[in-house]
This record gives C-alpha cells, sequence and structure tokens, in this order.
C-alpha cells in the first residue's frame, strides 16, 4: 500500500477544497493517506483535515509560520513525509505549492513533477500524466525514483464525498524561520471575494466590457451566483482588474463547473487557463470569435443587454 | 533715362542678389548628393504642367478661385519678365526694344496689349488676394509681415508701371509728347495706346496733372519700379518666397516614376555610417540637395496641412512647421554646414589616418547641436504620419515630405534606438514568424483549407502567383477577402498558386516605421523564395504589398510584375472570364485607399469593377481619388497606439456615413479593418456594410 | 553585483506541436529563447543600467544556442557561458540544477536570475532546486526587484493572497513572471556589436565535474510518451432577439449541462 502525504490548502483559517480532491484521489490509489497542516491556528482545522479523507494530520501551527515561507515550509513537508515514510507527496495547485515542492524534492533526493492531471501506480512503479508546450501536448512520464513529490493541476482530480479519514494528529517541530527572505507586506488585492481556485462557478470579464460600468455589471452577475470574479489578460492591462483575477496561461488556471467568459475573445493563452472548466457559456459580440470554438453555449450579442436577461433567466431557475 | 544711376542700381542689386543666391547654392553644394540628371523630356513636361502649368492650383476643383488667383499673378509674372528687361535697357537707350518685340511686328503689338491686360489682372489678383489673407483669413493661411509686404510689392510693382505708362499716354498724347518720348505707331496696327486700355485708363487718373507733374511723376514711377523689382529681388530668397526662384528648378528635379524619393537601402553593415550616425536622417547635414531645395521652396500655403488627416485630427503633426523648422536649422547651421563639407572633402581613402582622425573630430564640432529629432522635430510629430501622401498630392511645388519622415524614423530606429514601443511586438512578430501578429507561420495557409488552392511548392507552373498577405492569412475579416478573391480567379480559370507557409510579411509596415534591419530581412527572404520559383507575375489584394513588391524589392535583386486584384478583376469582368448575374442594392460609394490610389494611380478599375455591379451606380465622397483621405492604418500606424486627438479612422467613417449609403467598398485590408472598425464606433455597422471588392464580386458573380 | 541569468532554448510554443509513434514531429520547428528567460535577461539588463550590475549569461545546450546569446548580447547582457555536452541530452531538471550550481560556485554572484518556467516543460523547478542545492533564499514569481543596498534586494511577488514584498538578504535566487517588465527588442547597433563577442563553451569535464556527478545519467523521471492534448469542441451558438435566446441557454444549463 502507498503512503501518500497531501499538503494542506489553508487560506485565511479556511481549508480549500483542493485538499479534498487530493485525498479523494489518494483513497482510490488504495493509498494510505496523510495531511500536513502548516501555518497559524491550524490546529483547529484537524477535524476537518480527517473528514477530508486523511488518516495522519501531522501539524505546524506556530504564529511565525502565519505568513508563507519556502525555508521553513519546505521543511515542516520533510520532516513530515520522513516520518509518514510517504511515497508520494502532493501539493494543491497554489504559488506556495509550487515554491516548495522543488525545494522538498531536492532534499528527499525524489523526482518532481508540476502540474500534473493524472497519477497511476502500478506496483512501485509510478507515472505522472501532465500538459506541456502551453497546453498543445500531454507527457506520460516514468518516475525512476522510490518518491514523487507533486503538484496537481487546479481541478485534476475529482472529490469523493462519500470517503473520510481518520483523526490522529501528529505535532511537528517549528523549523526555525528564514531571515534571509521576509515577507515584509502583503496587498492583498479585493479581499473578502471569491477564491478563483477554489470556486465552482467562474464568471471572467473581458474587454468586451470597455470599462469601470461594464465590469461592475459582471461583478453583479458573479455575485449573484457566488462565483469567483476572473478577468482575461486584456482588462488586467488595461488597469480595471487585479493580477490574481487573471485568468490564463500566465495567470491562474481554473477547472470550475461552469465558466462564464463575458465580452472575452478567446485568445489561446486565455484559454489556455480555463478549457479545463466542464462547461463553458460564452457571450460576445462578434459572432467569430474564437472563444465560440470551445463554448459549449454561446450568446452572439452585447454582454449589456444579454446580462441583464440572463440575471433575470438565473433567478428564475433558482429561485 | 539714366545709364549711370541705372548702372548703380544694378550693379549694386544683382551684386547683392549674386552673393545672397552663392551662399545659397553653397549650402545646398554641402548637402549629401543624389542624381537628378535623367530623363530630361520627362522633367520638362512636369515643370510645364506643374509649375509653369500651375496644374495644382487651377486643376484642382476645391480653392479652384483662388488657385486661379496665384496663377494669374504667376503668370503676370512670366509675362512682365520681358516688360521688367526693356525697363532695364530703357534705363541705358531711350526706346530700348527687345528683339522681336518693336513696333515693326505684330509680336510686340500683342505684347504690349497682354503685358497691360496682365498687369490689370495682376493687380486685380493682388487686391483679391490682401482681401482673402486679411478679411476671409482661410484657416490654412499663416498671415505674416513678409506675405502683406511681398503683396504690397507687386501692387506697387503694377501701379508703378501702370501709373509709369499713363503718364506717358498723358504726355504723349494729352501734353503732346514735349520730351520725345518713344511710342508704337505702326501704320499696320495703330497707335500703341489702342492696346493699352488699362494705362489708357489709368492714365485718366492723373490726366489732371501738367506736363511737369506727369513728366515727374514718369520718372518717380520708373525708378520706383525699378527699386522696387530690385529690392523684390533680393527679398525673394530671404523668406517663402524664394518659391519665385526655385519653384521651376524643384519641380523639374522631382522624383520620376514613382511619387517621391524611395527609401534608401541602408548598408546596415557599414561601420563608418554608424560612427558618423548616417544611417538614416539624424542631422540636417545629411539632407540630400534636392531635400534642401524642397526646404528652400515652400511657399508656406498650407494646403498639405489641410488634408493631412493627422493635422485634421488634432495630431501635432503640422507639414508646413515641419519644413520650416527643418529650414530654420539648416540656415542656422548654414556656415558650420558649409564647413564641415569642405572639410569632408578633404578626406583621401588612402590618407593618412592621423589626420583623417583630426578631420573627423572636426567635423565632429562642425555638427549642429540640436538633435534633429527631439530639438528640431518633436517625436510625436514624427510618429503621427501615415505616410498617405496626401500632402504631396497637394503640394503646389512638388515638395518631397514623406521620404524625410522615413529617414527620420531610420535613424530613430536604428540609431538613436527610440520608437513607439508597441511596434515592438509586431517586430517581434516579424522576425519569429514572419508576420506582425507573431502567429505560428505554420498557420499562414490554413485560411486555404478545402478550397483545392496550389502551393507554388507542389506546382510552380503556373500564371500567377497570389501573393496573399499578412492580414489575408490571419485577420479572420480579411480571410474572407482571401477566399473570395479565390473563388473569382477559380471562375476565371486563372491558373494561380500561393506560397502557403513559404510566404512573409513583405515587410512594409518595418520599413514606414524606420526599421531597415527587420524590412531587408524579410525582403531578403521573399525575393530568395520568389525568384527560386522564377515567378514572373505577382497578383496582390494588399496595396501594401503591392507597392513594396512592385516599387521596392527592385532595389534588392526582386524584379516582378505586380498587379492589384482590382486591375486583374476589371480586365476579367470586361472580357467577360467573370459574370457578374446579380447587382449589389442600395447605394454605394468607394474609399480610395492611399497606397492604390496616391502611390500606384489605380483608381479607375475599382470604379469600373463598382459600376458595373451596383444597382444605383457610384456616389462619390467628398475626399475622393487623389485627394481620398487616409483611414489612419499606413506608416505603421495600424501597429500603434492613436493617443493624440480624434481617431482618424473614425473621421473617415463620419465622412462615409454622412453620405448615406449602404455599401462602402475599399480595396485593402487596413482601409477594411479600420472603416469597418469606424462604423462599429458610430454604432452604424448594420446601416452601412464595409466590404472588399473582391467581395462584391464573388458574392454577385454567376 | 555580479547577477547570473540562466537562459534556455525552447521550442516556439506558437506553432502547432504534431505527435506521431508517441514522439514529437521536429520537422517544420523552430526554436526561441524561452519568454520568462526573456523577461530575466532584461530584468538583469535594467539592473545594471541602474545599479551598475555585472551580468552573465549561462546556457546550457549546443551550438544552436549562440543566436539566442547573441540576441542576449544585443539586449546587453555583458559575458556569456554555453554548456555544451552531448551527455546532457537525458538531463532532467535536477542535473541542470547541479550544472548551475557547479557554474555559480565557479563565480562570485550575488544574485541568480532564472524564468519561473520554461515554455517547453512549463515545470518551473529548476530554479528553485538550484536555490535548494546552494542552501540560498529563493523567491518565486517575482513582478519587480528594487536593489535596498550591496546586500538586499526588495522585491514583490505575486503569491496566493495578494502581492508580497519580501526583503532578502543576498546572495539569493529570484524566478521572474512575465508581468515583470517588457523584454526589450535587441536593438541593431547591439545585434552588430555582438556578432564580434565571445561565448565561452565549455563541456563538464571544462566545467569540473561529469555527467555522473551532476545526476546526468540517471534521471529522476524521463518522459516515456507525448500525446496530443484533447481539444475542446465547439457547442451550440445562439445568434438572434437577446431575450429570447439568453432564456433559451440558460434552460439548457439548467436541464441539459445541470449547472444550476
Amino acid at each position: 500500500m502507498a503512503k501518500i502525504l497531501v499538503i494542506a490548502d489553508i487560506k485565511e483559517g479556511v481549508l480549500k477544497g483542493s485538499t479534498a480532491e487530493l485525498l479523494s484521489k489518494a483513497k482510490t490509489l488504495s493509498a494510505q493517506t496523510a495531511v500536513v497542516a502548516i501555518g497559524s491556528n491550524v490546529e483547529s482545522l484537524v477535524a476537518d483535515l480527517a473528514a477530508a479523507g486523511s488518516d495522519t494530520q501531522y501539524i505546524a501551527d506556530d504564529k511565525s509560520l502565519e505568513l508563507f515561507s519556502a525555508g521553513p515550509y519546505a521543511a515542516c513537508v520533510v520532516a513530515a513525509a520522513q516520518q509518514f515514510e510517504a511515497d508520494m507527496i502532493w501539493f494543491g495547485f497554489s504559488e506556495a505549492g509550487k515554491a516548495v515542492a522543488p525545494r522538498v524534492a531536492a532534499q528527499l533526493n525524489a523526482a518532481c513533477a508540476t502540474e500534473i492531471i493524472d497519477v497511476t501506480l502500478e506496483g512501485e512503479k509510478i507515472q505522472v500524466v501532465r500538459p506541456a508546450i502551453a497546453g498543445k501536448v500531454i507527457q506520460r512520464i516514468q518516475v525512476n525514483t522510490q518518491t514523487l513529490v507533486a503538484v496537481v493541476r487546479a481541478g485534476a482530480f475529482a472529490a469523493n464525498p462519500g470517503i473520510t479519514g481518520t483523526q490522529n494528529m501528529v505535532k511537528l517541530s517549528i523549523p526555525a524561520p528564514d531571515l534571509k527572505a521576509v515577507i515584509k507586506q502583503i496587498l492583498s488585492d479585493a479581499s473578502g471575494e471569491i477564491d478563483l481556485a477554489d470556486a465552482d462557478i467562474v464568471v471572467s470579464v473581458g474587454r468586451g466590457a470597455r470599462d469601470q460600468a461594464g465590469i461592475d455589471l459582471v461583478r453583479e452577475l458573479a455575485r449573484d451566483l457566488s462565483a469567483g470574479f476572473g478577468s482575461s489578460r486584456a482588462m488586467v492591462d488595461g488597469g480595471f482588474m487585479a493580477h490574481n483575477k487573471q485568468v490564463g496561461q500566465t495567470g491562474k488556471i481554473v477547472a470550475p463547473t461552469l465558466y462564464m467568459a463575458m465580452g472575452i475573445s478567446g485568445a489561446i493563452q486565455h484559454l489556455a487557463g480555463m478549457t479545463g472548466s466542464k462547461t463553458i457559456l460564452a457571450v460576445n459580440k462578434d459572432p467569430e470569435a474564437p472563444i465560440f470554438n470551445v463554448a459549449d453555449y454561446g450568446i452572439v450579442g452585447d454582454l449589456f443587454e444579454v446580462i441583464p436577461i440572463l440575471r433575470q433567466e438565473i433567478k428564475k431557475i433558482r429561485g | 533715362m539714366n545709364p549711370l544711376l541705372m548702372s548703380l542700381l544694378l550693379v549694386v542689386g544683382l551684386a547683392v542678389f549674386s552673393r545672397t543666391m552663392v551662399v545659397k547654392l553653397r549650402l545646398l553644394m554641402a548637402l549629401e548628393p543624389t542624381g537628378r540628371a535623367d530623363h530630361l523630356l520627362e522633367r520638362l513636361k512636369n515643370m510645364a504642367i506643374i509649375a509653369i502649368g500651375q496644374k495644382r492650383l487651377v486643376g484642382r476643383k476645391k480653392e479652384w478661385a483662388s488657385g486661379m488667383m496665384h496663377a494669374l499673378i504667376f503668370w503676370g509674372f512670366c509675362v512682365l519678365i520681358l516688360r521688367s528687361l526693356t525697363l532695364y535697357g530703357e534705363g541705358f537707350v531711350h526706346g530700348f526694344q527687345l528683339p522681336f518685340l518693336g513696333e515693326e511686328h505684330l509680336v510686340g503689338y500683342l505684347y504690349v496689349g497682354l503685358k497691360d491686360i496682365m498687369e490689370g489682372l495682376v493687380l486685380a489678383m493682388v487686391i483679391y488676394a490682401l482681401f482673402r489673407r486679411a478679411i476671409l483669413k482661410p484657416s490654412r493661411m499663416h498671415n505674416t509681415r513678409e506675405a502683406y509686404l511681398v503683396l504690397c510689392m507687386i501692387a506697387v510693382l503694377m501701379i508703378s508701371d501702370l501709373l509709369l505708362d499713363g503718364a506717358r499716354y498723358n504726355l504723349i498724347v494729352l501734353h503732346h509728347n514735349p520730351g520725345g518720348l518713344d511710342f508704337f505707331n505702326n501704320p499696320r496696327y495703330g497707335s500703341e495706346f489702342l492696346w493699352t486700355p488699362v494705362a489708357v485708363g489709368v492714365a485718366s487718373l492723373i490726366s489732371g496733372l501738367g506736363a511737369d507733374g506727369t513728366k515727374g511723376v514718369l520718372t518717380a514711377m520708373f525708378w520706383l519700379h525699378i527699386i522696387t523689382q530690385l529690392s523684390f529681388l533680393n527679398l525673394l530668397p530671404l523668406g517663402k518666397h524664394f518659391h519665385v526662384i526655385t519653384a521651376l528648378p524643384n519641380v523639374f528635379l522631382k522624383s520620376l516614376g514613382y511619387p517621391h524619393e524611395k527609401t534608401k537601402v541602408l548598408d546596415l553593415e557599414d561601420e563608418a555610417a554608424w560612427e558618423n550616425e548616417s544611417l538614416g536622417l539624424n542631422h540636417i547635414h545629411q539632407l540630400n540637395w534636392k531635400q534642401g531645395l524642397d526646404l528652400y521652396t515652400c511657399t508656406e500655403c498650407g494646403r498639405c496641412k489641410e488634408v493631412c488627416p493627422t493635422y485634421i485630427t488634432d495630431k501635432p503633426l503640422n507639414l508646413l512647421e515641419f519644413n520650416d523648422s527643418l529650414k530654420k536649422e539648416l540656415l542656422a547651421t548654414a556656415d558650420n554646414l558649409i564647413k564641415r563639407a569642405q572639410l569632408a572633402a578633404t578626406i583621401k581613402v588612402d590618407g593618412d589616418p592621423g589626420q583623417i582622425e583630426k578631420t573627423r573630430a572636426a567635423m565632429a564640432e562642425l555638427t549642429s547641436q540640436n538633435t534633429l529629432v527631439g530639438d528640431v522635430i518633436l517625436p510625436d510629430t514624427l510618429w503621427a504620419c501615415t505616410t498617405c501622401r496626401a500632402c504631396e498630392q497637394v503640394c503646389p511645388v512638388t515638395i518631397e515630405h514623406v521620404p524625410r519622415i522615413i529617414a527620420m524614423r531610420q535613424g530613430q530606429t536604428l540609431m538613436a534606438e527610440t520608437y513607439p514601443k508597441e511596434l515592438n511586438a509586431a517586430f517581434k512578430g516579424l522576425e519569429r514568424n514572419g508576420n506582425p501578429w507573431g502567429i505560428g507561420y505554420d498557420k499562414r495557409a490554413d485560411w486555404a483549407e478545402g478550397l483545392g488552392v496550389k502551393r507554388m511548392a507542389d506546382d510552380p507552373d503556373v500564371d500567377y502567383l497570389l501573393w496573399v498577405g499578412c492580414a489575408g492569412s490571419f485577420d479572420d475579416r480579411s480571410k474572407k477577402v482571401s477566399v473570395s478573391l479565390v473563388k473569382i480567379l477559380q471562375k476565371a480559370g486563372i491558373r494561380f498558386a500561393i506560397l502557403g507557409v513559404e510566404e512573409k510579411c513583405t515587410g512594409d509596415f518595418a520599413r514606414r516605421a524606420g526599421n531597415e534591419m527587420m524590412y531587408q530581412m524579410m525582403a531578403q527572404e521573399n525575393i530568395e523564395i520568389l525568384n527560386n520559383y522564377k515567378v514572373k507575375k505577382i497578383i496582390a489584394a494588399c496595396p501594401h504589398c503591392l507597392n513594396t513588391l512592385k516599387h521596392e524589392y527592385p532595389q534588392m535583386g526582386g524584379h516582378y510584375e505586380v498587379i492589384h486584384h482590382t486591375r486583374l478583376i476589371d480586365g476579367l469582368i470586361q472580357s467577360g472570364k467573370i459574370r457578374l448575374n446579380t447587382k449589389v442594392q442600395g447605394s454605394l460609394t468607394y474609399h480610395d485607399p492611399c497606397y492604390l490610389g496616391r502611390y500606384n494611380e489605380i483608381y479607375d478599375s475599382p470604379r469600373s469593377i463598382l459600376q458595373s455591379v451596383s444597382q444605383q451606380g457610384l456616389t462619390e465622397l467628398d475626399r475622393h481619388g487623389p485627394e481620398s483621405f487616409c483611414c489612419g492604418a499606413g506608416g505603421g500606424r495600424m501597429w500603434m497606439e492613436e493617443t493624440i486627438g480624434k481617431r482618424i479612422n473614425r473621421e473617415r467613417a463620419q465622412e462615409i456615413a454622412g453620405q448615406n449609403v449602404s455599401t462602402v467598398a475599399v480595396g485593402c485590408p487596413f482601409c477594411l479593418t479600420m472603416i469597418e472598425d469606424g462604423m462599429k464606433e458610430l454604432n452604424k455597422e448594420e446601416q452601412i456594410r464595409t466590404q472588399d471588392i473582391a467581395e462584391l464580386v464573388a458574392k454577385n458573380m454567376l | 553585483m555580479k547577477i547570473l541569468t540562466t537562459v534556455k532554448r525552447v521550442v516556439d510554443v506558437e506553432l502547432n506541436i504534431h505527435i506521431e509513434n508517441g514522439a514529437i514531429v521536429e520537422d517544420g520547428l523552430q526554436y526561441v529563447i524561452n519568454a520568462w528567460d526573456e523577461n530575466g535577461v532584461e530584468a538583469a539588463v535594467q539592473l545594471k543600467e541602474k545599479n551598475g550590475a555585472q551580468t552573465t549569461l549561462v546556457s546550457i545546450g549546443g551550438q544552436d544556442n549562440t543566436d539566442m546569446i547573441r540576441k542576449c548580447y544585443a539586449m546587453g547582457m555583458e559575458d556569456a557561458i554555453l554548456i555544451d555536452d552531448p551527455a546532457l541530452v537525458s538531463a532532467d531538471a535536477f542535473a541542470f540544477a547541479r550544472i548551475l550550481q557547479t557554474v555559480y560556485e565557479k563565480g562570485d554572484y550575488d544574485l541568480v536570475i532564472t524564468g519561473k518556467q520554461a515554455q517547453d516543460t512549463d515545470s518551473g523547478q529548476t530554479g528553485i532546486i538550484l536555490a535548494e542545492y546552494l542552501q540560498l533564499p529563493c523567491v518565486s514569481n517575482v513582478i519587480s526587484i528594487e536593489v535596498m543596498d550591496e546586500a538586499h534586494i526588495r522585491v514583490s511577488r505575486l503569491g496566493d493572497s495578494g502581492t508580497e514584498i519580501v526583503e532578502i538578504t543576498l546572495p539569493a535566487v529570484v524566478t521572474v513572471s512575465d508581468s515583470i517588465n517588457e523584454p526589450r527588442l535587441p536593438a541593431m547597433r547591439g545585434i552588430m556589436m555582438a556578432k564580434k563577442k565571445k561565448i565561452q563553451t565549455l563541456d563538464l569535464a571544462a566545467l569540473g565535474t561529469s555527467a555522473e556527478a551532476v545526476g546526468g545519467a540517471a534521471p529522476k523521471s524521463e518522459i516515456v510518451e507525448f500525446m496530443k492534448s484533447k481539444t475542446r469542441k465547439a457547442g451550440q451558438k445562439f445568434e438572434g432577439d437577446a431575450a429570447q435566446i439568453t432564456a433559451q441557454v440558460v434552460e439548457l444549463l439548467a436541464n441539459e449541462a445541470k449547472v444550476f
């Protein structure tokens, strides 16, 4: 039986959906599961962590770990992995995960794969599948070491609400802080807004919205649906939307159940960030817009006209 | 009259004038060389039609009246020059007449009469000119003291000569010629005064004076006329009226075979050129003498401003001032420039390196401190130009504005490395994938999927190469035009092929933006491929491609016969190879693309096609044909942001919308995009469809 | 301050990639500088211009890399080291990091700048592994670099909860996001001068190491197959009266796609 250690994705004291997704996948591989939670006040999440599907919870809870720091976070993961004797160590898709995973792999002399969309286990042989070349090809990779550290692509694994784990907390010793790279300030953008990575529905705004009035209109739709509110690169470059709202190859890659592209033309870089979505709805004035090549449902029209009607119809259906 | 005084006046007047002219000439000779000594007959023809015939003034519907006014003043001058010579002669010899113009010849009488009428006309025109300038105040004109002074001087010249003749008449007829003045009285033709009604009319105004008074007027007017004329002559080189002397040579020396001087193919490997910053136009001393002559010749009429699409939309490109700024810089640095050229002439190829070094250093000292782009011309001014040539089309003295701008852009892009950074993405795209959008080169022929279009790589045995161009290959809207064109060619049975993924951008926009390196790279690669396939004839749907392939590739070894698709289609319709069975409904107008019309003089073929294909016939826009209004995309501006003033394409779209048509036809992918976008901005894209001519034909052919 | 920048030559991702028998078809492909490394080069050159930093570039590959290196020279890089060794054909990120470590240790660098990922692998590991091997602080996804003094820099990073302002004690490794700058186009003059500049080319032996030492012969993981990625197909497109088609689509979303 393989041992899979999942790094819990915790933001502002809330356990994010990717943790359950990764644990569900681990269970489908018949693995023994554990999580490691790093931060401040994370001990309170042990129950949730167990419910998500982990059989052991390694906790590193300290004020010094409140803000992300690659060195100490890596040290915690390595400690947990060594104690657990993990065969695979999985991170959910996050900047923190991407920054820590290679360090962990280097310390453990393990293989490392990022952006994986599938993992198979045949006896001792681990293989992962991941996209490459801007998503144009898929690679199947053979792991030659005993251990694999991986960062999993957003939405790659499905959460199974049926699975559950056991509470078994293990406290990790707190590593020394990294004095050489210190976060002085975090300029958080539009706090209170739903995280794109977690959202079940994402509504994104593009150049078709033209200006602040258009953006506000689309935001209203997102609020109606309690959806994540994203953006194409155009609106970020134009200064209307914050960096971390950008959905695309160089921004966030999302795979929600429903993705609504409002006034987005569908440049390849944007598509790379959302074609993993289950259902795509697009609204655009131009019937030739490339977004219609990937949308399941396309409405050719001016979003200023369509969105009010859309909101109305959705209210009717959802009650 | 008084040979001594006359000699004195002539010697002084002409000496000063000669000196001024010598300096002006030396300045021109100190500039870079250029060849203009070819095709003398054609040059004479141009001079006759444009300069002497004043074609751009009287041949233009707009401002025909003021054009005629100037023409009459000019023709008046031409006629009156003989009169002046006669007067100078009169200063030495009483009763002096030029050969064949004496009273024995009818020509003499005819001349006398003509002179009389012209003087009256010129005076009337001068009064009209003053009225226009002072009262009507057209916006294109600059009301300077010089302008008024010159008009007044011309008036004085006319009035003094008329009064001179009037006084003469009175003395001869009223006072019975006490001084024994000479006048025509050939019995065959009658008295001179029968032929000079204006002078006689003027005479009646001063008929009240007695013989002595009249004689005084005669003498005073004579010397007033001479002195005014010599002063006028010396005034000319000092300001915009230098054109009186330089306009004829300037038109004579204008570019032939292509509307203006072709952009130079720079030798980018030349280290010396990098050293002395002579790649592109970086310093005033790098102008060639013809360009210097252009600066001398600007009449400051402002017609260029008036038709310039950037000036009209409030961008800081004022061509009159552009010319003026360069001229001021040239004149301000004249002394140093001449010295510098003298030093340059002393450098021998095999001379002592140390000496050459010293000479070069001395030359560098004499170079103007002002940066050409920055101090003399502002960057925003330089980059606003769309190279549409509307300015050159209306300039009465054929100044070549555009090549200077391109050369300055070359200097900026290559040497100063300052240019609108938005162009970077387009340059990068060219370098990597042969198109300004940077779309993978392997997708260049995707538009032709399923159309049965041959590639040259499969079979180069065809009559025509269809040059699709970047827009026609990659831009969704323009791809439709390519498809339409293919349908037409196939229907007509034309044997053609495309280069497909082997085709690269011609490099037009890179060249217009001054990036000679990128342009040469594209040109070299394309020419190699074209020559390998032994391509002879090319059809192009894009006037920019057409222009570059036809006129610029020969500079680098690519010689092809290039035909615009409208010419070809027109031929096909005329010869019956294509038949139209339905017509375009509703009213139709045509927007002349700059690079098709003003650069390649193709105005008729598109119109001929549109007449055939339209139900209601063609309505012309106000600014059409050679005076068409640019869509705003030329000169590399398609790839730059338009942040100053109004949008050019919107301006044109508004003009088109004002015509109340249901379709506007174009013959260029840039125009197609810009005008369609303009219609979208005006929310009129449903009412007014923008279509390429090929699309209209393909839709309606049998 | 001495800066070491890494530059990788990758396939032009603009082109269509064809797969045959589990491998990529090389015919028709062209290769370019990794876009993120280009950002790294630009960042290094800007630090040279603003703070007088000395800039060195290192690239691992073959003689085909020289065009790319000359372009970096034209952008303003001062020195370049090319590691060319046939044994590296199957190297993985760990091996590359070991090589870079050796290069780093041969010089006296204060800052290593790498692009945050390579356009061919999209892995984003090498720079971070290098930092681990060198036991240096590493901040990834950086969007601005500011020199505080000889031994400290301040960077902004796109983190999970917002933009993090981090102060780093040098020496350190930084991986850059494309949002950090707009790489300049190599200017003509730069290209002319770059033609004559030398590129120091070393094989592993000259570098003082070997394929075995860097782990080049035994990669921790290897690609066994390439497959074409699934493309989404177009669904239903509705044109016409806005009210009508919108109602139609919402109904489909609820009943057909079952998202509401």
